[in-house]
C-alpha cells in the first residue's frame, strides 16, 4: 500500500481498548483521505441523529495520502465528527506537523469512541500506544499543556483548552500551540469525551508508489508555487491579512455584525501594517514552501496568528480598529482552545443585541459590550474562555446566544456556522457556497473569492449571477479532494485539477486525471450531504441570514444589493444532481457509487 | 483630484495613497503611468466601486474625483 500506512488506531475510552484496523486500500481510493474517507467512517458507525457531545458520537482524526510525504504542504490532517455547533458534519482541518507526525508513527489516522470516567490523554509511540491520566494537565491553558506533554523534537501534541473541557460549542483543537482545526466545535466532543490530548511520536516513513516520479512533481510544484505571484510573494510576505484592504476596497468587509461593509480603519488592521508593527518571523506548517503562518509580538503576547479571518472578525466585525487588541484576541482564543471566527463573531452578535437594548439587565462588570471597544472586547473574550458571567452565555456561539434574547436573526449564521470575513451581498458565487457548504457559513469549502474578488484563475464580475451555480460546484469538488488529500487548500491557487492527479497518481499508484480528482470531490460533497440529510437537515436550511437577503447593503461600492439566493439555488441543484428538496437523485448517486 | 491607493509591495517608493490632477480624457492607463506603476505588475484595479483586471480597465475613463485602488496579485483565506 503506497501514501497510505494502512492503519487506523481504534481507542474506547468507555472500555479503555486499543486496537489496530486494517485501513481498506479500496474505500480509502474511493474516499481519498482527510475529509472524505473521515466522513465515510464515520457515517457508517454513528447515527447522524445522535447529540454529538453524548459519548455515542466518535472523533475520528484522518490524514490524507500526502500528509508525511515530501509534497510541498504535505502535513495536515482533519478532524472529523458530528458538530456540537451546528449538527452537521464536521470536517476541520489544521496545519503544523501533527498529522504527518501521525503518518511517521505508522496510521492513518484514529478513531475516538465513547467517553473516559476520568480526564485521559493518548500517547502514541509507534506501536506503544497508552491511554494515559490527564488530572496534571486538566484545566491548564494550550501552551502550558503542550509544553507539559512535548517529550522531544520527534514528538507533537495536539490538545484541547479549558473552551473544549467546559464543553463550549466554539471549542477547537490545537496543535503545536497555535495551529487549530478551528471550526465546528471539534474541541468539545474531545472534552465530552474527557480526553485532553494526543502526543504523537514516531520516525517511520511514507511508502510511494514511484519515488522518482514523486520527487519529480514535487520539484514541480515547489516551483509553481514559488513563480505565483500570490503563493510566492504575496502570501509569504503579508500573510492572509493581506485580504483586509482588497475586501473592504469592495465594500464587502463585514462590520458591526454584518452592518455595513465598508471599515474605515482597515489598513490600521491590515496584513501591511501587521507585517511593518508585529510580525516577527514567519511561521509554516511541514514542508510547506508558501509559509504565510505568522508569528507576532505584541507587548503583551507573543505566538502564532492571527489571519484574516480572526483580524475580520475581532476587527472590523467588532468595529474594533486596535490591531494590538486584534492579536491579543487571537492569542487568548488559541490558549482557551476556541474558534476566533466564532468568538469574534460572537462578541459582535452581543454587540448588537446590547445596541439594541437587549442586554439592559446584564452585568457588563464596569466593560460595556459596544462596538468599537478594544478592551472590553478582550476581556469578555476571556469570560467566554473561562464560561464566567455573561460570557457563559456566549459560549456556545452567536445562534444559542441571540435566540435567548428572541432575535435569532441577529445571528450571522448558516446552519448554526458563523459566516467568515465576506458580506455575500458583494459576491453572489460566494453566498452561495455559505448557503450550501456542507458544515455550515464557511468559507473554505469552494472559495468563490478568488475568481469574483482576486482574479484568480478568471476574473469574474461579483454581481453575475449566470454560471455562478457551475463555478461554486466545480470549486467544492476540488476543495474536497484536496481536504481529503492531505494538501493545503491554498496550493490551488497556483496548482489545478490535473497537478493534483498527477501528484496522487505518483504517491498512491493510481491513474487518475483531472477529472477523476473532480469525481471524487463530487462523491465527497454527496456523502456529507447525506449525512446531514440524515441528521435532520433540509433544502430550507441552504439559506442566508435574513439580513443577507433581504437589507441592502448601506453603503460603499456594494450598496443597495442583497444577495440573491433565490435566482441561483435551482440551478445548483440541478447540476448536483439533487432534486427541488436538494435530495441527491438515485441516478447521480449511482454514477458517483454512492448507492 | 485624483486619489489613488497603493497596497502590499506596490506602496515600495510610492506610499500609500497619492493624488494627482485631473486631465481632460485621463483614463487608468494615465493614472499608471504618472505613478509609474507597470500594470503587469496589477492584478485588480478598483476605479469608483467598479473592480476588474487591468487588461479591462486601461481605458476605464478617470473623473476629476476619482478613487482608484491598485492590488498586486493577493489572496488568503
Ligand atoms: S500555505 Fe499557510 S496554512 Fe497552508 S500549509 Fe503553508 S503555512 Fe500552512
Amino acid at each position: 500500500m503506497y501514501g497510505y500506512m494502512g492503519k487506523i488506531l481504534r481507542v474506547n475510552l468507555t472500555k479503555r481498548t486499543i486496537k489496530v484496523d486494517d485501513l481498506d486500500f479500496d474505500l480509502a481510493k474511493k474516499y481519498v483521505g482527510g475529509r472524505g474517507l473521515g466522513t465515510k467512517l464515520l457515517f457508517d458507525e454513528i447515527d447522524p441523529k445522535i447529540d454529538p457531545l453524548s459519548p455515542d458520537n466518535k472523533i475520528i482524526f484522518m490524514n490524507g495520502p500526502m500528509s508525511g510525504t515530501p509534497t510541498p504542504t504535505g502535513g495536515r490532517y482533519m478532524v472529523i465528527t458530528k458538530s456540537p455547533l451546528s449538527g452537521t458534519i464536521a470536517s476541520s482541518n489544521s496545519g503544523g506537523t501533527w498529522g504527518a507526525r501521525l503518518k511517521y508513527a505508522g496510521y492513518d489516522g484514529i478513531i475516538v469512541e465513547g467517553k473516559s470516567e476520568a480526564p485521559v490523554y493518548l500517547e502514541i509511540n509507534e506501536e506503544d500506544v497508552e491511554i494515559k491520566d490527564a488530572s496534571h494537565v486538566w484545566g491548564k491553558l494550550v501552551h502550558e499543556t503542550t509544553d507539559i506533554l512535548q517529550k522531544d523534537k520527534n514528538t507533537n501534541v495536539l490538545t484541547i483548552g479549558p473552551g473544549g473541557e467546559k464543553l463550549s460549542r466554539m471549542a477547537a483543537v490545537m496543535n503545536e500551540k497555535d495551529r487549530a482545526a478551528g471550526r465546528s466545535g471539534v474541541g468539545a466532543v474531545m472534552g465530552s469525551k474527557n480526553l485532553k490530548a494526543i502526543v504523537v511520536r514516531g520516525k517511520m516513513k511514507v511508502n510511494l508508489f514511484d519515488e522518482e516520479k514523486t520527487r519529480a512533481n514535487n520539484k514541480e510544484a515547489t516551483n509553481k508555487l514559488k513563480d505565483n505571484p500570490v503563493t510566492g510573494q504575496g502570501l509569504p510576505t503579508y500573510g492572509t491579512a493581506v485580504l483586509v484592504n482588497v475586501i473592504n476596497a469592495n465594500g464587502i468587509l463585514p462590520t458591526n455584525n454584518f452592518q455595513g461593509g465598508v471599515f474605515d480603519a482597515a489598513d490600521d488592521i491590515s496584513g501591511e501594517t501587521l507585517a511593518e508593527k508585529y510580525l516577527v518571523r514567519k511561521d509554516p506548517c511541514h514542508r510547506c514552501p508558501i509559509a504565510c503562518g505568522r508569528y507576532t509580538k505584541t507587548k503583551k503576547v507573543e505566538g502564532g496568528g492571527p489571519e484574516y479571518e480572526t483580524i475580520w472578525a475581532f476587527g472590523s466585525d467588532c468595529g474594533v480598529k486596535d490591531l494590538e487588541a486584534i492579536i491579543e484576541a487571537n492569542h487568548w482564543c488559541n490558549q482557551y482552545g476556541i474558534d476566533t471566527i466564532t468568538a469574534g463573531a460572537t462578541l459582535a452578535a452581543a454587540m448588537e443585541l446590547k445596541e439594541k437594548g437587549y442586554l439592559e439587565d446584564v452585568d457588563f462588570e464596569g466593560q460595556p459590550l459596544d462596538f468599537g471597544n478594544a478592551e472590553a472586547m478582550v476581556y469578555w473574550l476571556h469570560k467566554m474562555g473561562k464560561r464566567e458571567g455573561f460570557g457563559d452565555k456566549m459560549a456556545d456561539g452567536s445562534l444559542v446566544l441571540c435566540k435567548s434574547y428572541g432575535r435569532e436573526d441577529l445571528s450571522m449564521t448558516v446552519k448554526g456556522l458563523e459566516i467568515p470575513a465576506y458580506d455575500p451581498r458583494g459576491v453572489q458565487g460566494h453566498g452561495l457556497t455559505y448557503a450550501t457548504s456542507n458544515r455550515g457559513g464557511c468559507h473554505v469549502r469552494g472559495y468563490m473569492i478568488s475568481p469574483e474578488i482576486l482574479g484568480l484563475p478568471d476574473k469574474l464580475d461579483r454581481m453575475e449571477l449566470q454560471d455562478k451555480p457551475l463555478w461554486v460546484k466545480i470549486f467544492q469538488d476540488l476543495t474536497a479532494f484536496i481536504d481529503s488529500s492531505g494538501l493545503c487548500l491554498f496550493t490551488s491557487f497556483a496548482l489545478g485539477a490535473d497537478d493534483y492527479a498527477n501528484i496522487y497518481n505518483a504517491v498512491v499508484g493510481t491513474e487518475w486525471t483531472g477529472d477523476d480528482v473532480l469525481k471524487a470531490g463530487e462523491r465527497i460533497y454527496n456523502i456529507e450531504r447525506q449525512f446531514n440529510l440524515a441528521a435532520g437537515f433540509t433544502a430550507s436550511d441552504d439559506t442566508l441570514p435574513e439580513r443577507l437577503l433581504k437589507v441592502p447593503m448601506p453603503e460603499g461600492p456594494t450598496k443597495g444589493h442583497v444577495h440573491q439566493l433565490d435566482k441561483l439555488l435551482p440551478e445548483y441543484y440541478q447540476l448536483r444532481g439533487w432534486n427541488e428538496m436538494g435530495i441527491p437523485t438515485q441516478e447521480r448517486l449511482v454514477e458517483l457509487g454512492l448507492e | 483630484m485624483i486619489t489613488v491607493k497603493l497596497y502590499a509591495y506596490l506602496r515600495d517608493n510610492r506610499g500609500k495613497s497619492v493624488e494627482l490632477s485631473y486631465e481632460e480624457g485621463m483614463t487608468i492607463k494615465d493614472v499608471a503611468k504618472a505613478l509609474n506603476l507597470n500594470l503587469a505588475d496589477v492584478s485588480i484595479v478598483i476605479c469608483d466601486g467598479k473592480d476588474d483586471i487591468p487588461s479591462r480597465m486601461v481605458d476605464h475613463p478617470v473623473k476629476p474625483d476619482s478613487l482608484i485602488h491598485f492590488f498586486p496579485p493577493v489572496a488568503g483565506g
